[in-house]
């Protein structure tokens, strides 16, 4: 049977549209609101304001790549329980069930005064209000080069690299990784990488002689301490904090650092991750968003307090909530309740609430958890842990939270691409 | 390759004036409805029909005025992307359907969205599928590639390239209604069997896109493309079965609301802390309370029944620590608001 064109061409895969050049020329007929960046808080913003505003609203997602892998779970690619396939989802849905313009393309610049953006592809594009979601952007390491050394906290070709070189490790090997100054994206993640490896390596492939050594820049294991501090002894992981890494040797997998501030010492490894320190992404600086690494914004819609009609969620935002996917939709959800009432005149949900929520397995049968709930601060204008509610909570390794995870991460997924 | 010949070609040809309704959120109304009806005489007329990315959508026929190029107008809904196909000898043996680009300014777009009346001026469609120009591999009567068209567009017009066009899956220019999925020489839109599976498609239980215009019938104005919007159409799936006596696809009953969707149009935007509160709730729980697996679904619970949940999870009487943990997060009247939003979202995800 010959296939047509559209079944064809849906058999090779979105990748099919996005080798034509999108356009966009306009002009104001409905209030037009774009989102920039497919992650966790920008495709949840797209969905919500389509879904929340339906025919009133034109909505276009920016998005340089027609698939996105999760981060979340991606640690699970490393010791073969999932694969970046499926933690990859595309903007279909966005485009079909709510009806959201989707580009993939680069924004190249903003223009907050005439509220236009430019993009890569040539075209200009008017906006009543922005919505940035760019999600974080490495802070550079002499020496450190991603394509030899994985940092693998994007998700997808990273992911696979730094499983690829784990997979090629022999028993006696040597896994090396760093973990950046906080605030970082996923704050358990670190942690429960380390815990995954070791347990892939010692438990699932039986090398006894592997060592495994995490050089903290933080002072402690930031979140869930006792716990991964537990689990690091049972691994017996070498943990080394005030561990700060100074340049990295690409080709011989080595890393220089200073611990506790004394004189630079360098550590060879058969398999080196080194996660870099992090800020705002790379558009937020451009446009002269960010007040240091990350990008201020009011708490209640996420507008920039730098630039009006520009709207800033997920990762690179500064409010000091963590920075994590789960989060990240909880927050598109805020700012597009946030833009659409701004958009009618209507004043802003006084108090807003947001949640965080993460599973992290700490080895291919157990898992734990950490959560909180958010509030704003109306005194200082934050966000701040529910006081008096025990924030943030957590949960001991289990068999149980491990199966819960997936529950987890199925609808948060749905929530976020569906 | 594109088609054309705007000066080899005789008979019919046409202009098309675009009417806008921009102003106070009026919407345009569909100035016909699809006719099945040949055109009778020796000039056969041309069929002029707007698919629109949200679901609607709008035909309207050509005028014979005795000359060789028929004038038609056609009112689409203001803002909203909308693409041309236009059908010569309709009904008849010779029939071809040729899907209609926009070149202007650089961009070369199906999809066209405007504000203001504009005239498209002379559209050249084929009226002979002997002409040689006439392309159309698998004999289905649409052309293998759109027709472009140059004309001047004015201020308020937009022409929009998009990555992912849902009225246009593989982005060739010929829309999804006409394709043909099976290639069973019927495109989809005439076709009762889409894939071929035996299964007519007004009974697939998979398919929630049942006139095959690529919009997903919950965002659909317009589901089964008869060019009567859902909240006004007594019979969404065009089977023949009013809406209130249809069991298997249609609204109860969409006399007063439009039911096909579930989005509050902006200019109605109301001010719903439960609905956002509740939002907050969809990570763990699912997009309006609808769970996509084993964890509980949330929506269409009495407000009394969630709210004395969790009061349980506060107190710790369920033995479900983060839900102990979240709930100890909202104050009893964030958790009455969410309950009755929650409350009123049906259980069932939907119609389908």
């Amino acid at each position: 049977m010959n296939l047509s064109r559209r079944t064809l061409l849906k058999a090779m895969g979105v990748g099919a549209a996005a080798l034509l050049s999108p356009q966009v020329l306009r002009a104001a007929a409905l209030p037009h609101v774009v989102v920039v960046g497919g992650g966790f808080a920008g495709a949840t913003a797209a969905k919500y304001l389509k879904m929340w505003g339906g025919l009133g609203v034109e909505v276009t997602l920016i998005e340089p790549n027609a698939t996105y892998v999760s981060p979340i779970l991606s640690n699970l690619v490393l010791n073969h329980q999932k694969t970046t396939d499926d933690l990859s989802f595309n903007y279909v849905n966005h485009s079909t069930q709510y009806a959201v313009n989707v580009l993939h393309d680069l924004v190249s610049s903003i223009d907050s005064a005439n509220q236009t953006i430019a993009l890569q592809g040539g075209s200009s594009i008017a906006y009543d209000r922005l919505i940035l979601a760019p999600g974080i952007d490495f802070i550079d390491i002499s020496g450190l080069d991603s394509s030899k050394v994985p940092h693998a906290w994007q998700a997808g070709e990273q992911t696979n690299l730094l499983k690829a070189q784990i997979d090629a490790m022999s028993d006696g090997d040597h896994f090396v990784m760093t973990i950046p100054a906080a605030p970082y994206r996923c704050p358990p993640g670190p942690y429960e990488r380390a815990c995954v490896v070791a347990d892939y390596l010692k438990i699932n492939r039986r090398f006894a002689n592997c060592q495994v050594t995490v050089l903290d820049a933080n002072a402690n294991i930031t979140v869930e301490t006792a716990m991964f501090q537990a689990q690091f002894d049972g691994y017996d992981i070498a943990y080394r904090p005030n561990s700060v890494v100074q340049s990295v040797d690409s080709d011989a997998r080595s890393v220089t650092f200073s611990e506790n501030g004394g004189a630079s010492q360098t550590l060879t490894a058969d398999t080196l991750n080194v996660i870099p320190n992090q800020k705002a992404g790379k558009i937020i600086f451009d446009a002269d968003l960010n007040s240091g690494n990350w990008a201020p914004v009011n708490p209640l819609n996420y507008e920039s307090t730098r630039a009006s009609n520009v709207h800033i969620i997920g990762d690179s935002q500064g409010t000091g909530q963590p920075k994590a996917g789960h989060q990240g939709n909880s927050e598109a959800k805020v700012c597009a309740d946030g833009v659409l009432r701004s958009l009618q005149g209507l004043p802003l949900d006084p108090a807003p609430k947001t949640n965080s929520a993460c599973y992290s397995p700490v080895s291919s049968t157990h898992a734990t958890w950490l959560t909180a709930v958010y509030e704003y601060n109306s005194a200082l204008g934050t966000m701040q842990l529910v006081p008096d509610a025990g924030y943030p909570a957590a949960a001991l390794p289990s068999t149980g939270n491990y199966r819960d995870m997936f529950n987890w991460a199925g609808n948060l997924f749905a929530d976020t691409f569906a | 390759m594109t088609i054309r010949r705007p000066f080899m070609l005789t008979s019919l040809s046409a202009a098309l004036l675009l009417a806008g309704c921009g102003g106070s959120g009026s919407s345009g109304t569909p100035t016909s409805q699809v006719s099945t009806a040949s055109i009778t005489g020796t000039v056969p007329g041309t069929l002029i029909e707007a698919l629109c990315t949200d679901g609607s959508y709008y035909s309207t026929h050509s005028t014979d005025d005795g000359s060789s190029q028929h004038p038609f107008s056609l009112t689409l809904p203001a803002g909203i992307n909308c693409q041309l196909v236009m059908t010569t000898n309709e009904g008849q043996t010779n029939q071809i359907i040729t899907p209609i680009r926009i070149q202007s300014n650089g961009v070369t777009s199906g999809l066209m969205n405007t504000t203001v009346a504009f005239n498209l001026g002379y559209v050249p469609l084929l009226m002979d599928r002997a002409d040689p120009a006439f392309r159309d591999t698998n004999g289905d009567g649409v052309v293998d590639e759109p027709l472009v068209i140059t004309p001047d567009l004015p201020e308020g017009t937009n022409l929009t390239e998009l990555s992912q066009n849902p009225l246009d899956s593989d982005n060739d220019g010929i829309p999804n209604v006409y394709e043909d999925d099976d290639n069973d020489g019927e495109y989809n839109k005439i076709d009762d069997d889409d894939d071929n599976d035996g299964t007519a498609d007004v009974d697939e239980t998979d398919d929630n896109d049942r006139d095959d215009d690529g919009i997903d019938d919950r965002y659909d104005s317009d589901d089964d493309n008869d060019g009567i919007k859902d909240d006004e159409d007594d019979d969404d799936d065009n089977d023949g079965v009013r809406d209130s006596e249809d069991t298997d696809h249609d609204d109860a009953n969409d006399t007063s609301s439009n039911t096909s969707t579930n989005y509050t149009p902006v200019s109605a935007y109301t001010l719903t802390t439960g609905r956002l509160l509740a939002a907050q709730c969809a990570m763990c729980h699912g997009t309006n309370g609808h769970s996509t697996n084993g964890w509980d679904s949330i929506a269409g619970e009495s407000a009394s029944e969630t709210i004395e949940e969790m009061r349980e999870f506060q107190s710790g009487g369920e033995d479900e620590p983060i839900m102990e943990a979240q709930a100890h997060g909202y104050s009893d009247a964030e958790i009455e608001a969410l309950a009755a939003w929650l409350a009123t979202q049906s259980s069932s995800e939907g119609e389908d």
